[in-house]
């Protein structure tokens, strides 16, 4: 016999299963459905059959090395950076901190552009070093979330007993697993990538990638040919993830509540500044710098001084671009919206499950859609949603935010996994006893208590759906949009108003960062050790 | 006559507007043993932490061995060149380090060539019957293991002082007689003074020597415990009264 609730207004916890079983078939709905034109090919491993012919699997295998090398630059660029950010005693190290998210949320386009621009820059090796530079932030921000959660005593043990190098190499082996995690997510991205390699093509020698076999097929308007050509690349993600999230899974210590104190290093704090000031630099300030200064450099608009055409090139981005900007922040909004609504039963389920091959395969299972190129996942959702039985829906304005939802929900899921993970389960148990219902434990209990993070996931949907190209090139209903416009501005003119545009769209993806720091504070320094 | 190993004036510490420490003043001989007693909140982990220089007073100053070692604002003598060593409430063992690797590392650190860094390990370990298990992980050891592994820690750089964060809280009857013995074994193993907090009479008597109760941020006059730790109402009045 099953308990009842107490208060007779109060569900009954049979619902449980099926409400879990109704979430997580909704996400998969969303998420899943563009990838269907992909699974067969990958299920049955006949996608993979495209690599016997050799210029494929060539081209494969140099995608592969091509993304190792990107993976390698994020991780040495990102580790560091967010070791220094995190736990390294030095003045300004807060403001460091605050800055480690920012460069993810700018579009790879704008850091390709930027370093372009600066330094002449082409080809292959141009575009490994910036998709690097643009993913370093990942490892960055795992390795600072996961020495900012380190054990107090276990990094004071370290420092009692063996001086700031026992403390240093202590640091390194609880941040490791985070930083092979964020460098597998850089492997993931740049495997993926289309737009930074096709323009580091375009401006200088040509070089092919494997993500340009999927988009032919769309030139092609084969797009079955196209979302099968996609799946070697995801099966290869999806390999990479799954045996990085279950070493992940390792036992590093760490989960305090509190935060452990940053680390004074004698006469090392100089270099670990100028090391940290460095490396933001590379990855932020130089990037959003030279985007600042084209601005009032030579374009169609504006004479007389660099402030004078700074202006009007703003002004120009403004009446020419605003629009197409504005309509990607109402879909980025939807698919936002939507994202916090598919994200937070996965992420239970996720949060709840014990470390291991189940949960590793669950998380390669939720994040497949975005192991996938956008550009094949935008075939698949071509293929889906282009018949009579979805009228006007393939053409409508929802179809993309509901296509971007379900690429970016994945991010939303990890993110308030962790968080979730991190609440005591004794809450949820009592509850249970009480007879709540696990629905209302997970709304009003759970999500209640990390509703922050619950609105960053839901804004980092947002940023990544605004700065999201390759599917917006694909999609009818987002072709009108900031991304689209700002790559073709790009493509046909290098003036003021494309470093203008991209400067605007820049600061519109940094607001939500911007307002949750606002609204947080700088946090104090800690002192000690 | 020598300087005493530790050496406390007027030492104060805040956090926030909260006065934890307010003036204590305490002095230790070298070899001494010292409870430290008082309700939970008063203020005895903080006093630890300020003498192993993991943190810095407000006021006052804190001298070891003669050497001054903080100062108002300021830690003068980084922690791991203090000659003191701690045994942490929650144990803080390192997850991803062996049992073996506990206690090397730290020599190392403090440049002991590796061969000699092995074998003093090995003959910490094996006198703190910790020699099978030289290979486990911390995830891999029982709770009684896993605290000889932190008291050996910090016995093998043969500090001076050592000091015993509240060691045997929260286990139950039988765990603490067994922490009890391991008590007695590791002051037999060292020569260094110790200071334990504690609000447990059972474990100020394991450890003999004096008890200092602190109390509104300063410490009482220190009495031996025999009197003070016989009766475990007279102990509850000297922490209430």
């Amino acid at each position: 016999m099953r308990l009842r609730a107490a208060s007779p207004g109060a569900p009954s916890l049979r619902y449980g299963a099926a409400w879990s079983a109704c979430g997580l078939l909704a996400v998969l709905a969303v998420a899943w459905l563009p990838l269907l034109p992909t699974l067969p090919a990958l299920l049955s491993f006949g996608g993979l059959s495209e690599l016997a012919e050799p210029r494929l699997r060539a081209l494969f295998l140099r995608t592969a090395a091509f993304a190792a090398g990107s993976a390698l630059i994020a991780s040495l660029v990102g580790a560091p950076l967010g070791l220094i950010a995190a736990r390294v005693r030095m003045r300004g190290a807060e403001v460091l901190e605050l800055l480690l998210p920012l460069p993810l949320l700018l579009p790879p386009l704008l850091i390709a552009q930027s370093w372009h621009g600066l330094t002449g820059m082409d080809g292959m090796s141009s575009a490994l070093f910036c998709l690097g530079l643009c993913y370093a932030p990942l490892p960055a921000l795992l390795v600072a979330r996961a020495l900012a959660r380190q054990g107090i005593g276990a990094h004071q043990a370290a420092v009692l007993a063996g001086g700031r190098r026992l403390a240093l190499a202590e640091m390194a082996r609880c941040a490791a697993p985070a930083a092979v995690l964020g460098g597998a997510l850089a492997f993931l991205f740049t495997l993926t990538d289309f737009a930074v390699a096709d323009y580091f093509g375009a401006v200088g020698e040509k070089f092919t990638v494997y993500s340009f076999e999927v988009f032919t097929h769309w030139r092609e308007s084969d797009y079955r040919g196209g979302a099968r050509a996609a799946a070697p690349l995801v099966a290869l993600a999806g390999a990479v993830l799954f045996f990085t999230l279950l070493w992940g899974d390792r036992d590093v210590g760490g989960g305090g509540a509190s935060r452990p104190p940053r680390l004074g290093l004698g006469r090392g704090n100089w270099i670990a500044g100028g090391l940290g000031i460095a490396l933001i630099a590379m990855v932020l300030v130089v990037p959003l710098g030279r985007v600042l200064y084209e601005t009032g450099m030579r374009g169609p608009v504006g004479e007389g001084a660099w402030l004078a055409r700074s202006g009007a090139a703003f002004r120009d981005a403004a009446q020419r671009g605003g629009p197409d900007l504005g309509r990607s922040i109402v879909t980025g909004l939807m698919a936002g919206a939507l994202a916090m609504v598919l994200a937070p039963v996965p992420a239970h389920l996720l949060a709840r499950m014990r470390p291991g091959a189940a949960r590793s395969l669950l998380g390669v299972a939720i994040a497949l859609p975005l192991l996938a190129p956008a550009v094949g996942y935008g075939l698949g959702a071509i293929l889906v949603f282009n018949r009579d039985l979805f009228g006007n829906f393939y053409e409508s304005r929802l179809l993309p935010a509901v296509v971007l939802a379900g690429r970016y929900t994945p991010l939303a899921v990890f993110l308030l996994a962790e968080r979730l993970r991190a609440l005591p389960r004794s809450g949820e148990q009592a509850a249970a006893l009480a007879g709540i219902s696990q629905p209302a434990v997970l709304w009003r209990q759970r999500l209640a208590a990390q509703r922050p993070a619950w609105l960053l996931a839901g804004g980092l949907v947002l940023v990544f759906a605004i700065r999201e190209l390759d599917l917006a090139v694909l999609l009818p209903g987002a072709n009108r949009s900031a991304a689209v416009r700002y790559y073709n501005a790009l493509h046909f003119a290098r003036d003021n108003f494309v470093a203008a545009f991209g400067a605007m769209i820049a600061a519109v993806l940094f607001l939500p960062l911007a307002l949750q720091a606002a609204v947080r504070g700088l946090r104090p320094a800690t002192e000690t050790a | 006559m020598s300087d005493p190993i530790l050496e406390i004036r007027g030492l104060a510490r805040r956090y926030g507007t909260r006065q934890v420490l307010a003036g204590v003043d305490l002095a230790l001989p070298a070899g001494a043993r010292l409870t430290v007693a008082g309700r939970s909140g008063v203020g005895k982990s903080t006093l630890l932490r300020l003498v192993a220089g993991l943190e810095s007073p407000d006021a006052g100053e804190i001298r070891l061995a003669g050497r001054l070692a903080s100062r108002a604002g300021a830690t003068v003598l980084p922690p791991w060149c203090r000659g003191v060593q701690m045994v942490f409430q929650d144990l803080a063992l390192w997850p991803t380090r062996s049992v073996q690797r506990h206690l090397v590392d730290p020599l190392r650190a403090h440049g002991v060539p590796r061969a000699a860094a092995a074998a003093r390990a090995t003959a910490m370990l094996a006198r703190l019957g910790l020699a099978a298990l030289v290979d486990r992980r911390p995830g891999r050891l029982s709770g009684g293991e896993a605290r000889r592994l932190a008291f050996a820690r910090a016995l093998v750089l043969e500090p001076q002082l050592l000091l015993l964060d509240e060691p045997f809280a929260s286990l139950d009857p039988v765990a603490r007689a067994a922490g009890f013995e391991l008590l007695e074994e590791v002051l037999a193993a060292t020569k260094a003074a110790v200071v334990m907090v504690t609000h447990d009479p059972a474990e100020a008597r394991a450890l003999g020597g004096g008890v200092a109760v602190l109390r509104d941020g300063a410490i009482s006059a220190i009495q031996p415990c025999g009197e003070l730790c016989a009766n475990e109402n007279s102990f509850r009045t000297a922490l209430e009264s």
